[in-house]
C-alpha cells in the first residue's frame, strides 16, 4: 500500500527534472511554493533511490506575470424564420486564473512502469499537495487549477497551434518554451487575438483538439478528476489542453482533512446492525477507511487503514509500528475516499 | 492587404451586336475608348414606370452581385414606381428616397444602361459593413510585432447617400457611356444637395464565379448560415438586408485565420465591376476603408463636396460661352432631370435644350468631364 514516498525536492532532483520537464527546473523561491517528488522507498532499492515523479504547488498565479487562457464559450446564431440555429464555439484570451493556486510541473515515470503503478505515484503526490493545502489554508488561494497538456502528434507539434496560435506567432514554440520558460506564453499572449475568436474559423484539426488531452496524460488527468478537479470551459493557450479547476474547499480530500489523535487497537470488522424495520433516520456509524496520513516533510504521506471515531484515529498496531508511528500522536490526515457521512463524534 | 485593383480584364469581343465599334477596332487591348463614337448620341434621364421592359433586361444581364437591381418584374415595378415618386414629388426628403436612372441611346432609342442613387443607406435601419483595420501586437521579449488585419462589423455608412444600380451592355463599355452613367448622378446629388447626405458610399460586387461561388461568402458567412451565396443573394435581395447582417458574426474577424483564397477576395472586385469602381476611383472615393459583409467586395466611400465631378461643377446660364472640351451637362430640374454630354462650349442648341428639358433661358449645371490618362495601370 505504501510502495511511494514523497519528499521535498533538492538540488539533486533537479537535473532529472529539467529531462522530464524539458526546460531548467529552480527549487521553489517562496515559502509556501512547493515542489515535491515520488520516489521509491529507500529500504525497498537497495540502497539507491529512483525519483518516480514530481509535482510543483504554486501559492497565487498570474501576479508577477499575466497568466492567459482562453475560455471556451458559446454564441448561437438563430432566426426561427430562416430555420436557422446555430451553435459556435468561441474563444476568449484572458487572465481568468490570475490569483489561483496551481498543481504544475507533474511529471512521472511512465517507461515500463505499469500504469496502476504510475496511477499511484500520481496520487500520492496530489494527496501530499492537497493535505498540505487543506493544512495551510491561508497560504493558498480559494481557486485551483491545473493545465493538462493538449495533443501533439509524433513530430511534437500541437495541431491547435497550427491551426491557431503559428497565424500570430511564427516562432517555434517548443524552443521559445525551451528558451523562456513558462514565461513565454504570458509573452506570446500579446500576440494572440484579443477579441473572441470563433472556433470554426480555425482548422478541423484544430476544433477538435480543444480541450483535449495528449495520450500520455490520459492518467493525470483521471486522477485530477479523480481528486475533484474539473474542466471549466478553460484552455492553454499553446495546445488547446484543458485547465481543470475547483474550489479548494470543495475537494473532497481537503474538506474531510482533519486532526486526528493516534490509538492503537485491533479494528473491529465493519458488522452490519440489525436495523429495525421501518427505520425512521439511518444511523450514522463509524467506518473503517483508508486514511492519508501526513507524516514529517521528509517522509510525505502514507495509506493506512483506520476507523475514526470524535477525534480519534484508531488504527492496527502493527501498522502503527510499521510506519513508526506512536499512539497519542496528532496527525494530519484525510479519507482516501470521501466519507460519505460525519463519524460520530 | 489585398487592395489594389487587379489590372483591367479582358472583355472580349463584343457579343451585343449594339451601335459600338465595329469589328476589328475593339481587340483585347482593354477598355480603350472608341474615338468614333459620338457622345452627344447619349441621354442620362429619371427613369419611370415605362422603362420597366428595360430594366428588367438590364437585371436579367448583370451578373451576380449587383443586388440592387432584383430580378424579379414587381420588385423592380416596385423600384421604378418609387423613383418615379421621388423624382416628382414635392415632399422634403426623408431619406426614404431611390432614385434610378437609365442611359438612352439616341441614335437608337433604346435603353443601353442603368444607375440609380438611394439617399440613405440603410434606411430606418442599418447597414452594414466590414471595416478594414489593422491592430499591431507586439512581444518585447519575443522581439516580434505583427500587423494584423481585421474585420470589424460596423453601421459606419448607415445614413451615407448610396450609388446603386449600375448596369451598362457590354457594347457601350468602350464609350464615354459609362461616364455620363456614372458621374451624371453626382450633378443630380450637387444640384439636390439637401435631398443627401454630406458623405456617399458605393458598393461594388466582390469575387465570385459562374456557379455563385464566392470564396469569403465560403470562409465567413457560410460558417454562420449553411447557405450557398446565390441562396444568400435571393434573401436580400427581397428583404432587408440588415436582417441577415444581424446574423453574421458580431466579433472581429481575424484575416490570418480565414484560408488564403478568401484573404485574397477582401477588398477584390467582380470582374464586372472593373469599369464602375474605375469612374469611382478617378472621382476620388476612397476604397480601402470598407468592404461588403457578404462577398468582400470593396464599398467605395467619399465626402460629396470633395469628388471631382461636384467639386468642380458650376451652375451657369444656358447661354454662357463656356469652356472648350467635354463637360458634363444636367438640368436643374429635379422632375425629368436630365444629363448629356458636351463637346465645347454650354451654346446648347435648342434640340438639346429640349432633351434636356430646359428652357432655353435658364441654367444648367455643368462639370468637366477629363477622362483619367487612357490606360490600364491608370486604375491601379
Amino acid at each position: 500500500m505504501n510502495n511511494v514516498h514523497v519528499r521535498h525536492a533538492v538540488a539533486g532532483d533537479l537535473g532529472l527534472l529539467s529531462a522530464w520537464l524539458g526546460r531548467a527546473v529552480a527549487l521553489p523561491f517562496t515559502p509556501a511554493e512547493q515542489l515535491w517528488v515520488a520516489e521509491v522507498p529507500a529500504q525497498e532499492a537497495s540502497g539507491q533511490t529512483a525519483l518516480l515523479g514530481c509535482l510543483r504547488l504554486v501559492p497565487a498565479i498570474g501576479v508577477a506575470l499575466p497568466r492567459v487562457s482562453y475560455h471556451v464559450g458559446c454564441t448561437v446564431h438563430s432566426a426561427a424564420e430562416l430555420g436557422l440555429h446555430h451553435r459556435q464555439r468561441t474563444l476568449l484570451l484572458g487572465h481568468d486564473h490570475t490569483g489561483a493556486s496551481e498543481l504544475t510541473d507533474i511529471a512521472w515515470l511512465r517507461e515500463e512502469q505499469p500504469l496502476a503503478e504510475q496511477a499511484e505515484v500520481l496520487q500520492h503526490l496530489l494527496a501530499v499537495a492537497l493535505l498540505h493545502m487543506a493544512q495551510h489554508r491561508r497560504d493558498y488561494s480559494q481557486g485551483l487549477i491545473a493545465e493538462l497538456p493538449g495533443p501533439r502528434d509524433s513530430a511534437g507539434q500541437s495541431p491547435f497551434w497550427q491551426g491557431l496560435g503559428r497565424h500570430f506567432f511564427s516562432g517555434d514554440p517548443q524552443a521559445c518554451a525551451a528558451h523562456h520558460g513558462p514565461a513565454w506564453r504570458s509573452w506570446v499572449a500579446a500576440l494572440l487575438p484579443r477579441q473572441p475568436i470563433y472556433a470554426s474559423f480555425l482548422s478541423l484539426a484544430a476544433q477538435n483538439a480543444i480541450a483535449q488531452v495528449d495520450g500520455h496524460a490520459l492518467l493525470l488527468r483521471e486522477a485530477l478528476e479523480a481528486a475533484g478537479l474539473r474542466y471549466g470551459h478553460h484552455i492553454n493557450v499553446e495546445d488547446g489542453g484543458p485547465v481543470l479547476e475547483a474550489q479548494v474547499n470543495d475537494l473532497p480530500l481537503c474538506a474531510q482533512a482533519r486532526s486526528l489523535e493516534l490509538c492503537a487497537e485491533d479494528l473491529p470488522m465493519p458488522m452490519p446492525m440489525p436495523l429495525p424495520l421501518p427505520m425512521p433516520m439511518p444511523m450514522p456509524m463509524p467506518m473503517t477507511s483508508i486514511w492519508w496520513l501526513a507524516l514529517t516533510q521528509q517522509r510525505g504521506v502514507i495509506k493506512l487503514r483506520g476507523q475514526a471515531i470524535g477525534r480519534v484515529l484508531a488504527v492496527a498496531q502493527a501498522d502503527l509500528q510499521r510506519a513508526q508511528l506512536q499512539p497519542g500522536q496528532l496527525v494530519w490526515c484525510a479519507p482516501v475516499a470521501p466519507l460519505n457521512h460525519s463519524p460520530m463524534a | 492587404m489585398n487592395k489594389q485593383v487587379q489590372p483591367a480584364i479582358d472583355a472580349g469581343p463584343d457579343p451585343d451586336p449594339g451601335p459600338g465599334p465595329g469589328p476589328g477596332t475593339s481587340t483585347s487591348t482593354g477598355p480603350a475608348l472608341d474615338q468614333r463614337f459620338d457622345p452627344h448620341r447619349l441621354l442620362l434621364r429619371a427613369a419611370g414606370p415605362a422603362d420597366l421592359d428595360a430594366f428588367e433586361r438590364c437585371a436579367a444581364a448583370s451578373a451576380t452581385g449587383i443586388t440592387t437591381l432584383p430580378a424579379d418584374r414587381s420588385a423592380l415595378q416596385d423600384k421604378l414606381e418609387r423613383s418615379a415618386q421621388a423624382f416628382g414629388s414635392s415632399d422634403d426628403s426623408s431619406g426614404e428616397e431611390i432614385y434610378l436612372f437609365v442611359l438612352e441611346d439616341l441614335a437608337t432609342q433604346r435603353v443601353v444602361g442603368t444607375s440609380g442613387i438611394a439617399a440613405s443607406a440603410g434606411f430606418a435601419d442599418r447597414f452594414y459593413s466590414y471595416r478594414n483595420e489593422m491592430v499591431v501586437h507586439a512581444s518585447k521579449p519575443l522581439a516580434a510585432s505583427n500587423r494584423i488585419h481585421t474585420l470589424h462589423l460596423c453601421h459606419d455608412l448607415t445614413g451615407h447617400t448610396l450609388l446603386t444600380s449600375f448596369y451598362i451592355e457590354p457594347g457601350y463599355e468602350n464609350t464615354l457611356a459609362p461616364q455620363l452613367l456614372s458621374r451624371g448622378r453626382l450633378l443630380f446629388i450637387a444640384e439636390f444637395a439637401e435631398r443627401f447626405s454630406d458623405r456617399i458610399a458605393a458598393e461594388s460586387p466582390g469575387l465570385s464565379d459562374d456557379n455563385g461561388r464566392c470564396p469569403f461568402w465560403d470562409a465567413v458567412g457560410r460558417r454562420f448560415f449553411d447557405m450557398d451565396y446565390p441562396q444568400i443573394e435571393r434573401l436580400t435581395g427581397g428583404r432587408n438586408k440588415a436582417f441577415i447582417a444581424e446574423l453574421m458574426p458580431q466579433s472581429p474577424i481575424y484575416v490570418p485565420l480565414l484560408p488564403e483564397e478568401a484573404q485574397w477576395a477582401i477588398g477584390q472586385l467582380h470582374p464586372v465591376s472593373e469599369l464602375p469602381f474605375s469612374v469611382l476611383l478617378d472621382e476620388g472615393f476612397d476604397a480601402e476603408t470598407y468592404v461588403d459583409i457578404f462577398d468582400g467586395g470593396p464599398t467605395a466611400e467619399a465626402r460629396v463636396a470633395l469628388l471631382k465631378t461636384v467639386a468642380a461643377s458650376r451652375r451657369m446660364a444656358l447661354q454662357t460661352a463656356g469652356t472648350t472640351g467635354l463637360s458634363l451637362v444636367a438640368s436643374t430640374q429635379r422632375a425629368g432631370f436630365s444629363a448629356m454630354l458636351r463637346q465645347g462650349g454650354m451654346n446648347i442648341d435648342s434640340a438639346s435644350a429640349e432633351r434636356l428639358h430646359l428652357p432655353t433661358t435658364g441654367s444648367v449645371r455643368t462639370a468637366p468631364l477629363h477622362m483619367p490618362a487612357q490606360s490600364s495601370g491608370a486604375r491601379a
